[in-house]
């Protein structure tokens, strides 16, 4: 069961259309791009947590503290209209990367 | 962006909660994930150390999490905030000093703001203000021509096509008769259009109306103070009578509380009646001279298109007039100007000093910024070979001017508003739109930005100087060679030759004032005024021109107010000179009747008019009680017409005529010559005066002069109880003479005092800059010193140097100073009296009072330095 490295710049994608979802604790939602993925992405606290304030600062995600499923405290994020619109956004570009990708890696058959 | 900026600012100042929060849930975190391991089978003691394993990662999760919100820039601003909190705190000295020179400066300059916005800046309480311009025509204070009629422009204002609409207005004084007595006030006579024109519409009751206008209705609208003070602000007031100078009229309405045309006079009228009442206002016409005409723009008439056809219009009328008469050109003037104008050289004189100041302090703390960044260069070079970037050096230096900036800014606000509402405890008598000006949200911006702008010339000079630019040179010796500390000292000297410059520009001002000041009081007025106190009478209109009726009134007033106990001999005649009726007459002299005539002043008083006023009389006689009726008519003449018409030849015994009416003309007889008096304001030149006996020309207006050694508040009742059933229901005036001729004073009193304030200021805050400089640089140069008097300078010539050195910079500043004094001083021309803008004295002395200022402030240094220790100084080293 191995990990792959990010593209840079995904992360935060991937964040935000895991929160899309319903509000989610910084775990939970590590926990649910491991298993979308199916195990490929896993994500470091080291890199989750700068990557929940990036986007707090830049106001896509707003925090608030609540209950977590065992009775703990724990930072649930949601996500803003903002967040919503730049998901919107960064989809298609991601595809488009993705895409573009497939084509170098794989050349048109007969080519 | 902005929210972010707030995002940012918010989650900062939440500090440690941040860092505390952040790390509870990153436990929350590892807390899941052992769990996690331990459900999928690993043990209680695997899982945990799989679970730490992670923990490294956290704290740099938390470093980088912190980093993500760009606290780094904040984290060391707050370093350096501190930090120069801690550097003020330490040096309190130096801190007070910048406070207070900050202080002064925004103090001084936000408070003359404010009082210029207030009277000048703000728009007109009128709509469209800007679309208002005042029609009118230069009036020549010449006497001796006569002025070609006024332009009608009543008749005539249906006919412009850049108007939409020309109203006019005069004001006048009428007696009003209450039930607590008579009262004197001041009116406006006006018509309906004026104030449809300036959007005016009473809050109460109801407008004047073209009926009222074509009858010339006995109908007054009052002034909202007038409602409040006389009427209790009683809504009844509408509707009820009011004797206006013996005559009933009806108040219809009440105008709104801000509402004022007449803001050339110091205080606003109290009611407004129908121009079409004035007497003459069918037969004459309403010229341009009498009356103010205000005219609103067509929408989408250029002012510049307005102002030619109005000329157009008044040049073919002047084109009209007989040629020899003194053409009254066409004054077109924007109706601020017109109201503000006359205060505009006085205010702006005070922007000027203000400036003024505000320069001086601000290479005053350049100055100071600069001294402090020479003596911390040892500091900054530390930090620099520590490893600090420049630009964070340079920021640390710009963050305490900022600081110094918001302490020197707060503590001038509150100068500011101690400082504007002492001015406008003494100035709102002079100046109209005053009374209602407050220290707003405006004043409290310019004052912010004032200290924003002083800090930024002040911060910038020590990084323009670059006296910390290298930190090797700046730690490796104190030597005196250092180029960095030449370049500050140099930059240094700048600073106090500017201060020293701009300070005598203004000393020049605060001096030309008090000269002219000077020469007010001392100014002979041609009579003495000392306890002379003067008693109006208002006659009835229907004596107007009798001079029997006139002269036994006036023989019953002044034999009424002889009776009072405590007066002195009594006189009568047409007022004192600072507040008389004026009647100006044509006159022929000689056979020859020249065209046109010349004119003159004519006075008509009792026999011993020039006894009690104590004019001399330089030749002849006075009148005796036998220049009445029948015998032949007699006249004093003053100086100016003697010299005027009679410049070769002895005028006693000549004859000349006066006009009476129309083509009647009465020939009266030279008996005397009197010397010349003036008039109302100092600043006048001296008209041509006929005196004439009162029992020979009609005294209109006839008024009581007498002379008293009583305090005249306890004369007053007596003298009111004694005249009270005169002059029908007239009321009687009493002036004290010489409190009129003090309240002449009194303006440019105040104007010479606020600039002598400036001045000081100005003065002192060079001096301390000069100081510091001087006292700094022999501080610097104690080794060097020491080591003259070690090899057996005398202390004397070390005296002598340091002496040198400063008032070499003081020379400098002197001499641009006296270009730029020479150059600025013109503006203030219109103020001065009796001495000329680029009086020589004024300047000679101020230069030596500056010089002297220098010696002083070089003095305290340079005795240090010829009193330095030179074993001492050179074990410094």
């Amino acid at each position: 069961m191995g990990s792959a490295e990010l593209i840079p710049g995904t992360l935060e994608a991937l964040i935000l259309r895991t929160v899309a979802a319903g509000p989610m604790h910084g775990y939970g939602i590590a926990q649910a791009i491991r298993q979308t993925s199916g195990e490929v992405l896993s994500v470091e606290e080291g890199s989750l947590y700068p990557a929940l304030q990036r986007l707090l600062r830049k106001g896509d995600l707003v925090a608030e503290w609540g209950q977590s499923e065992n009775n703990r405290r724990a930072r649930f994020y949601r996500l803003t209209a903002a967040g919503r619109k730049r998901l919107a956004q960064e989809i298609p570009e991601l595809e488009r990367l993705v895409e573009a990708l497939f084509r170098v890696l794989r050349p048109a058959e007969g080519g | 962006m902005f929210a972010e900026w707030m995002r940012q600012l918010r989650t900062w100042l939440a500090g440690s909660s941040f860092d505390e929060e952040l790390d509870e849930e990153m436990q929350f975190h590892r807390d899941m994930h052992e769990q996690q391991l331990r459900e999928n089978g690993l043990s209680p003691a695997e899982a945990k150390r799989q679970a730490k394993l992670s923990f490294g990662s956290a704290v740099a999760a938390r470093a980088e999490s912190r980093e993500s919100w760009g606290f780094a820039w904040l984290d060391s601003l707050g370093q350096d905030l501190r930090y120069g909190l801690r550097q003020l705190k330490r040096n309190r000295g130096f801190a007070a000093t910048a406070i207070i020179t900050i202080a002064l400066g925004v103090g001084a300059s936000a408070a003359i703001f404010t009082l210029v916005n207030a009277v000048l800046l703000r728009p007109l309480p009128y709509p469209e203000p800007d679309r208002l311009v005042v029609l009118g025509e230069e009036l020549h204070a010449d006497y001796r021509l006569p002025r070609t009629p006024d332009l009608d422009l009543h008749h005539i204002k249906d006919q412009f096509k850049s108007f939409s609409s020309i109203g006019a207005w005069a004001r006048d004084g009428a007696h009003w008769k209450t039930p607590d007595g008579v009262r004197s006030i001041d009116t406006i006579m006006l018509d309906p259009d004026l104030l449809a024109l300036l959007g005016v519409e009473p809050i109460l009751g109801r407008n004047f109306t073209a009926e009222d206008e074509a009858s010339a209705g006995s109908v007054v609208l009052l002034a909202y103070s007038t409602w409040l003070s006389q009427f209790g602000a009683d809504p009844a007031a509408v509707g009820s009578t009011m004797v206006l100078s013996g005559e009933a009229f009806t108040v219809i309405g009440v105008l709104p509380p801000a509402f004022r045309v007449d803001w050339q006079y110091s205080s606003p009228a109290e009611a407004y009646t129908l121009l079409s009442r004035y007497p003459s206002y069918l037969t004459n016409g309403l010229g341009l001279h009498r009356w103010k005409y205000v005219a609103r723009l067509r929408p989408g008439v250029s002012l510049e298109e307005a102002r030619a056809e109005f000329e157009t219009v008044n040049t073919a009328w002047l084109d009209s007039q007989p040629a020899e008469m003194l053409r009254q050109e066409p004054v077109f003037l924007r109706f601020a100007d017109d109201a503000l104008g006359n205060l505009q050289t006085r205010l702006w004189t005070l922007v000027g000093a203000g400036t003024l100041v505000f320069l001086i302090v601000c290479a005053n703390l350049a100055g100071l910024l600069l001294a402090r960044s020479v003596a911390r260069r040892r500091e900054m070079g530390l930090r620099a070979s520590l490893g600090a970037a420049r630009v964070r050096i340079a920021r640390q230096l710009g963050v305490e001017a900022v600081l110094l900036a918001l302490l020197g800014g707060a503590v001038g606000f509150l100068f500011c508003v101690w400082a504007f509402y002492g001015l406008k405890s003494v100035l709102h008598f002079y100046l109209p739109r005053f009374e209602d000006a407050t220290v707003d949200a405006q004043t409290l911006f310019f004052a912010a930005a004032a200290a924003v702008v002083c800090a930024a010339l002040g911060g910038v000079t020590p990084l323009l100087a670059r006296s910390f630019s290298a930190p090797w040179d700046a730690l490796r010796s104190d030597s005196a060679g250092s180029n960095a500390r030449r370049k500050g000292r140099r930059a240094a000297d700048v600073l106090v030759v500017a201060q020293f410059a701009l300070s005598l520009a203004l000393v020049v001002g605060a001096g030309l004032m008090a000269r002219t000041f000077w020469n007010l009081m001392e100014t002979d007025w041609g009579f003495d005024g000392s306890g002379l106190i003067a008693v109006f009478l208002n006659h009835p209109n229907e004596i107007h021109g009798d001079t029997r009726a006139l002269a036994s009134l006036g023989d019953e007033l002044v034999a009424r107010i002889a009776a009072v106990p405590g007066v002195a001999p009594v006189t009568l005649g047409p007022g004192p000179p600072v507040r008389g009726f004026v009647s100006v007459r044509d006159i022929i002299v000689g056979d020859d009747r020249e065209e046109p005539l010349p004119r003159a002043d004519i006075q008509p008083v009792a026999p011993n008019y020039f006894d009690v006023m104590r004019i001399p009389l330089l030749r002849g006689r006075p009148f005796s009680t036998s220049d009445r009726e029948g015998s032949p008519f007699v006249a004093v003449i003053n100086e100016t017409l003697a010299e005027r018409n009679w410049p070769a030849v002895d005028p006693i015994g000549q004859s000349f005529a006066v006009r009476m009416r129309d083509d009647d003309f009465q020939s009266v007889e030279i008996v005397g010559i009197a010397r010349r008096v003036f008039r109302s304001t100092l600043q006048q030149e001296v008209p041509p005066i006929i005196y004439v006996s009162y029992r020979q020309f009609p005294v209109e207006y006839p008024t009581a002069v007498f002379r008293s050694d009583q305090d005249p508040e306890a004369l007053y009742p007596a003298i009111r109880r004694a005249t009270a059933d005169l002059g029908a229901s007239q009321p009687i005036r009493v002036l004290t003479v010489s409190e009129q001729m003090d309240d002449s004073y009194a303006e440019p009193r105040f104007y010479m005092a606020l600039l002598s304030v400036f001045a000081l200021l100005a003065l002192t805050l060079a001096a301390v800059g000069l100081y510091g400089v001087v006292a700094y640089s022999v501080r610097a140069r104690t080794a060097e010193i020491g080591l003259r008097l070690a090899v057996g300078a005398a202390p004397g010539q070390i005296l002598r140097m340091v002496l040198t050195r400063g008032i070499r910079l003081a020379a400098i500043g002197v001499g641009l100073g006296a270009a730029l004094a020479w150059a600025g001083v013109r503006l203030i021309e219109g103020l001065l009296f009796g001495v000329s803008a680029a009086d020589p004295l004024t300047i000679a002395s101020v230069c030596l009072l500056l010089f002297a200022t220098a010696l002083l402030a070089c003095w305290i240094p340079a005795r240090r330095a010829a009193s330095i220790e030179p074993v001492s100084a050179l074990r410094q080293e």
